[in-house]
C-alpha cells in the first residue's frame, strides 16, 4: 500500500520570491504555523531581472513596507552595493530611494532571515494542486489544502499563492524556446490547470531581461561613471543611519547609437514579439530595446546603464537592453555599442511569457472572491516588479493571518498608502499588462510620501503586530518632535530689524517691515526651515528625519491642506459599504455597461465603484438608492 | 464636513416660480449674503422650518422677489442645511440667482448629487426611490446629450485641442518623474508657462461667450428691415437720439449696410440698417439688397418697420416671406399719420408689435421694454459659433481656468515639477466633464505612448 505524508499547518505560502517571503515572514511572526513550498530552495529570493530595489515610487512602496513590519527594507539595508535618491531636484513628494543590490547576498540573506525564523518551515517541492471544498450555503469554495507532485498533502486554514513567473514559464530568444522560469529554474506545470478547475480565469503576460555581461570584456573608458549618495539614506526606518555609510560600487552610462538601431530594424522579423511567436501582453513602461527603436524612430539614442550584479561576480546587468532578438543579433547590437565593441556575453537577454490570474477575481484583502481562504500575491496578481511583488505577498500574507484569526481583513486605501492604490488598481482596473507602480497612479501623492511612511503606517503595523516596541516608540518620538517643532515656529516671530532684514536680502528674499513667524517665512520660495536656521537661535537639536517633516510640512502647508481637504471627500465614499447581496441585473436604470462591470468586479463600496471605467456618477446615484431601498427588506 | 451645493431644483424651464436648493454646511451664511429686505437690511434666515420674504440683491440691485425657506439639519431632504430660495423671475433672473449663489461660496450640484446626499445622511423617502433614480438617468441622458449638440463643431475641436496639450504636458512631467535618468526636464517649466497662458486666453475668451456675458458684451445682432421710406432711418435716428449710442460708423452708403452699435437698458445691440429689399434692375443696388437679405438670414433680432400711412403691398409681404421664422419685432411707424397699413394682418403674424413715431420719439418706452422683456426671457439668441450656453460648462471652464493659473502662480514661484500635475489634471479633468469624456487611464497611456519609458 502506498503511503503518502500528511501534515497540517495554519498557513501555506507557495512560491518564496519576494512575495512570498514577506508572506511566510508575516505569517510566522503573527504566531502562526507557517509552511513555505518552493521549486528549489536555491532561489528564495532570487532576484532574476535587474539587480536594484526602489526607484521612482517603488522606493515608496519599500518604505511602506518597512514601515508596516516587512522585511525588504531592511535586507537591502544589509546588502546594497550603491545607494541613490532620485528625483532630489524635485518636490519631496516624488524623492525616491534606489539601491544597487549584490544579488546574491540578498537572497542569502533573505534565506537566511526565513531560515531562522519561529513558527516557519522550508519546503523544497512544487505545488501542484489546490484542495478546495464547496461551501454548503453558496456557489464559492473554500481552501483545506495543497497537494505536491508526490503526492504528499497539506492542510491548512489559508494559503497563499505567490508563484511569480513559474506557472508554465516559457522562456524566448529569436526562434529559441525552453519552458523554463527564469534563469533555467524549472517551470510549474500542474498548478495552472488546477487553478482552472476551480474556476480561476487565467492570462498570459509576457516580460523581458536583458543580457549579463563579463566585466573584464567592458572598456570602462568609454563610460560615464555613475556614483552613489553620500551619506547614503536607508531604506529602513529601524536601520542604524551609521550602518549604512560604505564605499559604494560604481554604476555606468553608455549609449546606443543609429548603428545598434540598423542592426535592430534589419532583424525585427527575427524576434519573436514582432514576428507572432509571442502572443503574450508585455508591459509598456519596460520595453524590449527592439520595443524602443521600432516604436521611438525619432530617438536617435537610448541610455543604457551599466550596473554591477554582485560583489563577487563579474557579470553585469544592461539596463535598457532587454531584448528577445536572437543569440547573433544580440551580440551584433552590443558589439556596436562605444566601450562593448568586445563585450562578451554570460547569460543571453530573453522573454518570459507564463500564467497569472484576471485580478478581478481577488477583493481588497487579495483573497479570492469564490475560494475562501486563498489568498495570492505579486506577479500571479498581473503585476510585475520586486517591490510590487513584496507587498502585494506582505498585504495577502498579513490577511491570510487575520483570516485564521478571526480578525478584520486588513486594507489600505488609495488616501493611506501606495500599496493601497497598487492593490485597488489590481482590483478594480482592467490590467491589460503587468502592473507597474508609478508616482503618476497615486491621486494624494504630496501625502504619499516615502519620508513620512513611518508616520503614517507605523502604527497600523504595530496594531497587527509586525511591528516592535522599541519601532514604535521611535516613531511616536518623532511624531511628537515634528509636532512640537512645527508648533513653536509657528508661535516664533522675527521682528522687522536689521539683522534679520540682512539675512533676508543675503538671501535674495524681501526684507520685512513687521514682525513675522519663521513658520510664514519658510513658504517663501527662496529660503526653507534649514536655510532659516541662522536667525532661530532657539530651535531644538532635531534628527534628519525630523527637519526633514518639518520643512516639508511648513513649506507645502497650502498643497497639503488641499489634497487633504480632496482625501476627506475621497473617504466619505469609502466608507459606503456595498451590501453583498446586491444583484446588478435587477437595477433597471443603470447603464448596461455599468452593470457589467460592476458585476464582474463586484466593488466593496461606493469610492471603488466610482472608479471602474464605465460607471458613471448617475449609476452611481442609482446605485446608492437601490441600495437603500432594498436594504430594507434585508434589515 | 460637506462642501455647500446649489442647483435649481424646479428645472430650467419656464414656470411661474423656480426653485433654487443650496444644501451643506455654509447654506445659510450663503444665501443670507445676497438676500436682504427692500430696503437693503439683512434678514436672519437662521431659523429652521421658517418662510422669509425679501429681495435678492446682486451688490446694490434688486434682482427678484423672493421667499426664502431655511430647513436645518437633519430634518431637510439631504438631511443637511438647506435653504430653498422661491422666485418668481423667468430663467434669465434665476439663472442670475442661481450665479450669485454659486459666488457666494457654493458648488453647483452634480446630476444626482442632491439625492446622493440625502442617501447617504439616510433621509430618502423610499416611496420616492424608484422615481427619483428614473429621474437621475433620465436627466443625465438629457444633459449629456444636449451637451453634446452644444458642443457640436469648433468649441469641442478647441477644447479637445487644449486637453490634448495638458495631457502631453503633464504626462512629460510623469515621464520624467518615473523615469529620471531618462527623461529630462531642464527648460521645461517655460515651456509650459506658454502652453498654460495661451489656454487660459482661450479659455478667457469661452468663459466670456457664456450667453447672457456674450450677448450683453458683443451685441445681439439687430437688423432693420423695411420697404424704402418706411422710416427705417428715422427709428433708427430715433433710437440714436435718445444718447444711448456709441456711434461707430463702419462702413458706408445708404446703399449698403450701415452699422450702429446701441446699448439699451445695459443690453448691446448691433443695429444693421439695410437697403430695402425690394424688386430693383440697379446692379449696385442689387449688391444692396442681396446682403440685406444676408443679414436677415443671420440676424438674432430683426426690426421690421412698417410705413403705417400706407397699405401693405407684394413688397411687404415678399419681405415679411423673408423674415417668417425670425425672431421679429413689428415696427408700426408713422401712427400720428392715419393709420391705413392693415393692422390686424401685422398683429396676427408678429407677436411682438409696437406702434411708433419715429419723427415724434413716441412709443419707443414701449419698444424699450419689449427688447428687454425678450432679453431676459431669453427670447434674443445669439448664434454665432464659439458660445458657452450652460452654467455647468461655464462653471467647469472657471475651474479649469483656475487649476491652471494655480499652475502659473507655481512656475513663478519655483515649485519643483511634481507640484503642478495635480492642477495640471485637475484642469484636464474639469475640461473632460464638458465633453462627457472619461479620465482615469488616459494619462498612463499618454505617458506610455508618447515618452520612451524603460529599464
Amino acid at each position: 500500500m502506498k503511503t503518502y505524508v500528511e501534515e497540517s499547518y495554519d498557513v501555506i505560502v507557495v512560491g518564496a520570491g519576494h512575495a512570498g517571503c514577506e508572506a511566510a515572514l508575516s505569517n510566522a511572526r503573527l504566531g502562526l504555523n507557517t509552511i513555505i513550498f518552493t521549486m528549489t530552495v536555491d532561489s528564495i529570493a532570487f532576484m532574476p531581472c535587474n539587480p536594484h530595489i526602489g526607484g521612482s515610487s517603488k522606493g515608496h512602496l519599500v518604505r511602506e513596507l518597512d514601515a508596516l513590519g516587512g522585511e525588504m527594507g531592511k535586507n537591502i539595508d544589509k546588502t546594497f552595493l550603491q545607494s541613490k535618491m532620485l528625483n532630489k531636484s524635485k518636490g519631496p513628494a516624488v524623492h525616491s530611494l534606489r539601491a544597487q543590490a549584490d544579488k546574491d547576498a540578498y537572497a542569502k540573506e533573505m534565506r537566511r532571515v526565513l531560515e531562522n525564523q519561529d513558527n516557519l518551515t522550508i519546503r523544497q517541492a512544487e505545488v501542484s494542486e489546490l484542495l478546495t471544498e464547496k461551501l454548503c450555503d453558496s456557489e464559492d469554495r473554500k481552501i483545506i489544502g495543497i497537494k505536491t507532485t508526490a503526492g504528499a498533502i497539506y492542510h491548512a486554514k489559508a494559503v497563499v499563492l505567490c508563484t511569480g513567473v513559474y506557472l508554465n514559464a516559457r522562456c524566448i530568444y529569436g526562434d529559441v524556446s525552453e519552458y523554463t522560469g527564469p534563469n533555467g529554474f524549472r517551470s510549474a506545470t500542474h498548478l495552472t490547470d488546477s487553478l482552472k478547475k476551480n474556476g480561476v480565469r487565467m492570462v498570459r503576460f509576457k516580460t523581458g531581461t536583458p543580457a549579463r555581461v563579463d566585466k573584464r570584456t567592458l572598456d570602462f573608458s568609454k563610460f560615464e561613471v555613475q556614483k552613489g549618495d553620500v551619506p547614503v539614506i536607508p531604506f529602513s526606518y529601524s536601520t542604524d543611519f551609521n550602518s549604512v555609510q560604505k564605499p559604494q560600487v560604481d554604476c555606468y552610462l553608455v549609449y546606443t547609437n543609429e548603428k545598434t538601431h540598423q542592426i535592430i530594424r534589419d532583424n525585427i522579423d527575427r524576434s519573436p514579439l514582432y514576428n507572432g511567436s509571442i502572443h503574450a501582453t508585455g508591459p509598456r513602461y519596460c520595453p524590449s530595446i527592439e520595443d524602443k527603436v521600432m516604436r521611438f524612430p525619432e530617438k536617435t539614442r537610448h541610455q543604457i546603464f551599466i550596473e554591477p550584479e554582485g560583489l563577487y561576480t563579474n557579470e553585469m546587468y544592461l539596463s535598457g537592453m532587454s531584448s528577445s532578438l536572437p543569440e547573433d543579433v544580440q551580440y551584433a547590437m552590443y558589439h556596436s555599442m562605444k566601450g562593448l565593441e568586445n563585450v562578451h556575453i554570460v547569460r543571453n537577454a530573453y522573454a518570459i511569457e507564463y500564467d497569472c490570474i484576471d485580478s478581478f477575481q481577488l477583493d481588497l484583502s487579495l483573497e479570492f472572491k469564490h475560494i475562501k481562504g486563498l489568498f495570492s500575491g505579486g506577479q500571479f496578481n498581473g503585476s510585475s516588479g520586486y517591490e510590487e511583488a513584496a507587498v502585494q505577498g506582505f498585504m495577502a500574507g498579513v490577511n491570510a493571518a487575520m483570516f485564521c484569526l478571526g480578525r478584520m481583513p486588513f486594507i489600505l486605501d488609495r488616501s493611506q498608502a501606495y500599496i493601497g492604490v497598487l492593490i485597488d488598481d489590481l482590483v478594480t482596473k482592467k490590467n491589460v499588462e503587468p502592473y507597474r507602480m508609478m508616482t503618476s497612479r497615486a491621486e494624494y501623492r504630496l501625502l504619499l510620501r516615502q519620508d513620512n511612511a513611518d508616520l503614517r503606517l507605523r502604527e497600523i503595523g504595530y496594531d497587527i503586530g509586525l511591528v516592535s516596541q522599541d519601532e514604535i516608540k521611535a516613531t511616536r518620538r518623532k511624531a511628537e518632535n515634528i509636532h512640537k517643532e512645527i508648533e513653536r515656529v509657528k508661535k516664533t516671530y522675527l521682528g522687522a530689524n536689521d539683522e534679520v532684514n540682512n539675512f533676508l536680502l543675503e538671501h535674495h528674499s524681501t526684507s520685512i517691515s513687521s514682525g513675522i513667524t519663521i513658520a510664514e517665512l519658510c513658504k517663501r520660495p527662496e529660503l526653507s526651515y534649514d536655510i532659516l536656521r541662522e536667525v532661530d537661535p532657539e530651535r531644538p537639536k532635531l534628527t534628519f528625519g525630523e527637519r526633514e517633516e518639518v520643512s516639508i510640512e511648513l513649506k507645502y502647508e497650502g498643497y497639503l491642506k488641499r489634497e487633504a481637504e480632496q482625501v476627506k471627500s475621497f473617504k466619505r465614499m469609502e466608507t459606503k459599504k456595498i451590501p453583498l447581496w446586491i444583484n446588478y441585473e435587477e437595477i433597471k436604470n443603470l447603464r448596461l455597461e455599468a452593470r457589467q462591470k460592476l458585476a464582474a468586479i463586484k466593488p466593496e463600496n461606493i469610492g471603488m465603484a466610482s472608479r471602474i471605467s464605465g460607471v458613471s456618477p448617475a449609476d452611481i446615484s442609482v446605485l446608492l438608492i437601490y441600495i437603500e431601498s432594498k436594504g430594507q427588506h434585508h434589515e | 464636513m460637506n462642501d455647500t451645493i446649489c442647483a435649481l431644483a424646479s428645472g430650467a424651464v419656464e414656470a411661474g416660480i423656480g426653485i433654487i436648493r443650496v444644501s451643506g454646511d455654509d447654506a445659510v451664511r450663503n444665501v443670507s449674503r445676497i438676500f436682504k429686505s427692500k430696503n437693503g437690511k439683512s434678514i436672519d434666515i437662521s431659523e429652521t422650518h421658517r418662510v422669509k420674504y425679501g429681495y435678492i440683491y446682486d451688490h446694490d440691485t434688486m434682482l427678484d422677489e423672493v421667499l426664502v425657506i431655511t430647513m436645518l439639519s437633519p430634518r431637510s431632504y439631504t438631511g443637511e442645511d438647506t435653504v430653498e430660495i422661491d422666485c418668481h423671475g423667468g430663467i434669465y433672473v434665476m439663472k442670475r440667482i442661481l450665479e450669485l449663489v454659486e459666488h457666494s461660496g457654493c458648488r453647483l450640484a452634480e446630476p444626482g448629487e442632491f439625492t446622493k446626499r440625502a442617501f447617504l445622511n439616510g433621509r430618502i423617502d423610499l416611496s420616492e426611490a424608484e422615481a427619483v433614480s428614473d429621474l437621475i438617468t433620465a436627466e443625465n441622458e438629457t444633459a449629456v446629450k444636449s451637451s453634446v449638440e452644444q458642443l457640436k463643431g469648433s468649441l469641442s475641436e478647441k477644447l479637445k485641442e487644449m486637453r490634448a496639450t495638458i495631457l502631453e504636458d503633464d504626462a512629460h512631467i510623469e515621464a520624467a518623474l518615473d523615469d529620471p535618468e531618462h527623461i529630462e526636464l531642464d527648460g521645461f517649466s517655460d515651456e509650459l508657462a506658454c502652453h498654460v497662458k495661451y489656454i487660459i486666453d482661450e479659455l478667457d475668451r469661452f468663459i466670456d461667450s457664456y450667453h447672457d456675458g456674450r450677448i450683453v458684451k458683443d451685441g445681439i445682432n439687430t437688423v432693420i428691415v423695411g420697404k424704402p421710406n418706411a422710416g427705417k432711418s428715422s427709428f433708427l435716428n430715433a433710437l440714436l437720439d435718445e444718447d444711448r449710442a456709441i456711434v461707430t460708423n463702419i462702413a458706408g452708403t445708404t446703399r449698403d449696410i450701415l452699422k450702429e452699435r446701441v446699448n439699451i437698458q445695459g443690453i448691446t445691440f448691433n443695429l444693421y440698417d439695410t437697403a430695402g429689399i425690394h424688386e430693383t434692375s440697379d446692379e449696385v443696388e442689387n449688391i444692396g439688397i442681396k446682403r440685406a437679405i444676408d443679414a436677415v438670414e443671420k440676424a438674432d433680432l430683426i426690426l421690421y418697420v412698417v410705413d403705417g400711412s400706407k397699405t401693405l403691398d407684394d413688397a411687404d409681404r415678399e419681405i415679411m416671406a423673408q423674415i417668417h421664422g425670425k425672431t421679429v419685432i413689428c415696427i408700426y411707424n408713422k401712427a400720428d399719420l392715419q393709420s391705413i397699413a392693415d393692422i390686424n394682418l401685422l398683429k396676427d403674424t408678429f407677436k411682438y408689435f409696437i406702434e411708433v413715431s419715429a419723427l415724434h420719439r413716441e412709443g419707443m418706452d414701449a419698444f424699450y421694454q419689449c427688447v428687454s422683456s425678450m432679453f431676459y426671457q431669453q427670447k434674443l439668441k445669439s448664434d454665432h459659433g464659439l458660445m458657452i450656453t450652460n452654467l455647468r460648462q461655464k462653471e467647469h471652464l472657471e475651474q479649469a481656468r483656475n487649476y491652471l493659473r494655480n499652475v502659473l502662480i507655481s512656475i513663478e514661484n519655483g515649485v519643483s515639477e511634481d507640484f503642478y500635475t495635480v492642477d495640471l489634471m485637475g484642469a484636464y479633468t474639469e475640461l473632460g466633464y464638458i465633453l462627457g469624456e472619461n479620465v482615469s487611464d488616459d494619462l498612463i497611456n499618454e505617458i506610455f505612448s508618447k515618452f520612451c519609458m524603460g529599464k
